[in-house]
């Protein structure tokens, strides 16, 4: 039985325009068109326990609603979900304590405190025991390799640090299921590998089920063997990997390393496929 | 029983975790710290002022004396410093929704108002706290009231201005919860504090017959500091007692069940 059941889901977001100047500002006190963007049309697909599944799209094709959505954070417009057996947005604690998410912009460590005191926090909220939060540190800090900087205030920590704390703060109550939402972003290639190689040995080792996000077609090419592409809302693929690079014929697979993952969908893809 | 009792205790580790983790927070910036102190005092001490010079040219103010008055200002001040001190996350709850920052928060295992309102307390704030219980105890000593009546009272006194504090906040997050619809509302803030500060002075000032029914029920300000100070100096009142718990009561159901509609609109800002 899949981890993860998406059908028809569904959200759309309602918006304003406006044209440029001060008197569209002034009429827009009084009247204002109401449009409607669908972030998410009717997707369908299944992940399976332990499956590392690249989701892939330009900005603003749907990732992070849809991944939102899996959290619980945002009420869908339509169409039904379960991870581990639980509708997301019902908010239940027994899903919330095992899944996670991290998103490479935004953080939940406190900024003026060493990230040892968000540890902490977190620890009471997901309720977990002692020794085991001391055994699941230990290993984390290990395997990322931050035990000198647990200590420091989380600002001064370079964006590399701060990620891979970020990422201790989410597996600290070891989740099934794991939401990565570009954890890769804005760090150098060195952070990047490392981070990349954590994930990796993560899944592995744990068995963790794991939705990865990410603009690097280096992310997805040495972690994902599966990837669903998402744009407009849409789903254009869900597939292989492989496939998908036999398909980008006229670069070879070290290039493809090299380029981000909106090219690579694009030439595939073309406009036609949807790609903005 | 025991499941309540373990939530319970669960409730009050995170509550004391996150008011530690504020207090070390601010410690981290330690002058700014102090001046914040500094500043809270300073701006009760100009309240204080304020009242002084009222009554250097009056006797009494809708009939309050100066001691009774300064008791109605201190009620005020402790329930404000309260919810500054416990709840401080509230009020920049437009702000972080704005920028996305709460999705964090609403994902754990835990119930997202509980941890919304608690989230961040803002320490110097206990500064508010004590200035006013000190100003509350002046007043009383210079109240000329027998101690045993005043002990008496205080007991209906302590359960009314739990009652206040109960009101005040989910006035707070009645009006907060439309930040999910409006998501810039720092308007809410200014409507938020404008509100519960008219409930600063005895609400007999508002004298006119609708603001004293609409004081008294929709914006229950009455409530706030100046019921619990009339029971404090002039003995029970069962009418006014029993009505602050029901509008307690009342309000803290609304302002959950609104909160709960009002995140089920909630769209969050893009990564």
């Amino acid at each position: 039985m899949p981890i993860i059941e998406v059908k028809n889901l569904s959200k759309t977001y309602e918006y304003y325009k406006k044209q440029p100047g001060l008197l569209a500002s002034v009429k827009g006190l009084f009247r204002r068109e109401k449009l409607y963007v669908e972030a998410v049309k009717e997707i369908n697909f299944n992940i399976e326990e332990g499956e590392l599944v690249g989701f892939l799209g330009p900005n603003g094709a749907g990732k992070t609603t849809t991944l939102k959505m899996l959290s619980g954070i945002l009420y869908p417009s339509g169409g039904e979900a379960r991870v581990l057996g639980h509708i997301p947005w019902k908010r239940q604690k027994e899903y919330q304590k095992q899944f996670a998410l991290v998103m490479g912009q935004k953080n939940q460590l406190w900024w003026d405190l060493p990230a040892m005191e968000s540890f902490i926090l977190n620890k009471e909220i997901y309720e977990v025991p002692d020794k085991e939060f001391k055994y699941n540190l230990a290993e984390l800090t290990e395997l990322l390799d931050v035990k000198d900087i647990l200590d420091i205030q989380v600002r001064k920590l370079s964006l590399g640090q701060r990620m891979k704390c970020e990422l201790i703060a989410a597996l600290l109550h070891k989740p099934k299921v794991l939401f990565l939402d570009e954890p890769t972003i804005g760090l150098d290639v060195v952070a990047q590998k490392n981070t990349r190689d954590f994930i990796k040995k993560y899944n592995k080792e744990k068995k963790t089920t794991i939705i990865l996000t990410s603009h690097y077609m280096k992310d997805i090419s040495q972690l994902c063997q599966r990837v669903i592409i998402i744009d407009l809302g849409r789903i254009i693929y869900d597939g292989r990997l492989d496939d998908l690079i036999k398909k980008y014929a006229e670069v070879d697979d070290i290039l493809v390393d090299e380029v981000e993952v909106d090219d690579v969908i694009r030439e595939i893809f073309g406009n036609g496929g949807g790609v903005k | 029983m025991k499941l309540t009792a373990v939530k319970l205790k669960k409730c009050v580790k995170i509550w004391r975790l996150s008011l530690y983790n504020s207090l070390m927070q601010r410690m981290a910036y330690r002058f700014n710290f102090l001046l914040m102190c500094v500043g809270v005092f300073l701006q009760m001490i100009l309240t204080l002022i304020f009242i002084n010079v009222i009554f250097g040219f009056i006797d009494n103010l809708s009939g309050w004396t100066r001691e009774q008055a300064l008791i109605v200002v201190a009620s005020y001040m402790i329930i404000e410093g309260l919810m500054w001190a416990t709840c401080a996350y509230l009020a920049g709850i437009s702000r972080n929704i704005r920028m996305g920052t709460m999705d964090l928060i609403l994902i754990k295992p835990m119930d997202a108002q509980y941890l919304v309102s608690i989230w961040r307390g803002d320490p110097e704030d206990w500064v508010r706290v004590a200035t006013a219980l000190l100003v509350f105890i002046y007043a009383i000593v210079n109240l000329d009231i027998p101690l045993a009546v005043v002990l008496k009272n205080l007991i209906y006194y302590i359960i009314l201005m739990f009652n206040a504090y109960v009101i005040v906040y989910s006035i707070t997050l009645i009006l907060k919860s439309f930040s999910f619809w409006f998501v810039e509302a720092t308007s809410l803030n200014l409507f938020n504090q404008a509100v519960t500060r008219m409930s600063q002075y005895p609400t007999d000032i508002f004298a006119h017959k609708i603001a004293k029914i609409i004081f008294s029920t929709v914006i229950p300000l009455a409530f706030i500091a100046t019921v619990p100070a009339k029971i404090l100096i002039g003995g029970m009142n069962l009418y006014l007692f029993f009505s602050s718990c029901a509008l307690a009561i009342i309000f803290f159901y609304s302002s959950r069940k609104f909160w709960l509609f009002a995140l089920k609109h909630y769209s969050s800002a893009s990564s």
